[in-house]
């Protein structure tokens, strides 16, 4: 286990969220693509900083305290989204995104 | 060294975890299986925190990730599917420019990842990170700790506020 291996895993997770957030049509697999990003960027945070900054009596944890507020912003995002995904359900009857074009005038 | 054989071992698992929920996620037709591939996925790199020294961490994706995230949007797509959701096509006819796009991603990184000279640092036992994580939290990122207080309080005011019926309305 190497950290250019859990790099290239963070990497193919990066442009396979960047594939499907661009070819779904589905509102949810969107918003599970962007988890799909999230979480390659939260595994280079705690690679780099288990690899670069090896564990000493006085070297911190950024790396992971960084990933902990990508994990609390990525829930935040997550729940205004779905909030937002079940209105738009509600008012338009619909969650494919080529239906979603009120403000388009 | 049989240790670290293991640790392969272990990580070859969680590897093919992650890479086959995500192909799994962006690719299914049905929106149900994608979510559940993406809980495969979330499981595998909360493996990999584990293996890297993070067990704070591990416990927080597994907690938040996929005991709070993943459980919500099953939720919304149990409540926004309707049955003749499985007959339509889940993707639009962009795949050329999108797979070039990820490709485009992909290919520099994996060049630049495997030609890049990373010092050869040993990683040391496992230590409490509990405890150094909180110390950080409420030191050196004391503001971003109480903006994200002020973040979370938003997503959930927020959240109410969308998912709320208007009084008289009938649905």
């Amino acid at each position: 286990m190497s950290l250019s291996l859990i790099l290239m895993v963070g990497a193919l997770m990066f442009s396979l969220g960047i594939y499907g957030a661009l070819t779904r049509r589905n509102v949810l697999g969107i918003l599970i693509s962007l988890e799909l990003m999230f979480n390659a960027a939260m595994l280079n945070f705690v690679a780099f900083n288990a690899y670069e900054l090896p564990h000493e009596s006085l070297s911190p944890l950024h790396g992971q305290v960084f990933a902990l507020f990508i994990i609390l912003v990525a829930a935040a995002e997550a729940v205004v989204g779905l909030a937002l995904v079940l209105a738009i359900y509600r008012n338009l009857k619909s969650v494919y995104v080529e239906k979603l074009t009120l403000l388009k005038w | 060294m049989w240790i670290n054989k293991l640790e392969a071992f272990f990580f070859l698992i969680l590897a093919c975890l992650c890479i086959v929920g995500s192909f799994g996620a962006v690719l299914l037709k049905n929106v149900m299986h994608c979510a559940l591939l993406l809980g495969c996925t979330l499981f595998g790199v909360a493996g990999m925190f584990l293996m890297l020294g993070g067990d704070f961490l591990f416990a927080v994706q597994v907690a938040v990730y996929v005991g709070g995230i993943l459980i919500l949007m099953l939720f919304v797509v149990m409540l926004t599917h309707r049955l003749y959701d499985r007959t339509l096509s889940q993707t639009n006819d962009r795949y050329g420019p999108a797979g070039i796009l990820a490709a485009m991603i992909l290919l520099p990184l994996c060049v630049a990842i495997s030609k890049a000279e990373f010092g050869e640092v040993a990683r040391a036992d496992a230590q409490e990170t509990v405890v150094k994580i909180g110390k950080l939290l409420l030191t050196t990122y004391v503001v971003p700790f109480e903006v994200a207080s002020l973040l979370l309080l938003g997503a959930m005011v927020g959240a109410i506020l969308f998912t709320k019926r208007d009084p008289g309305q009938e649905d």
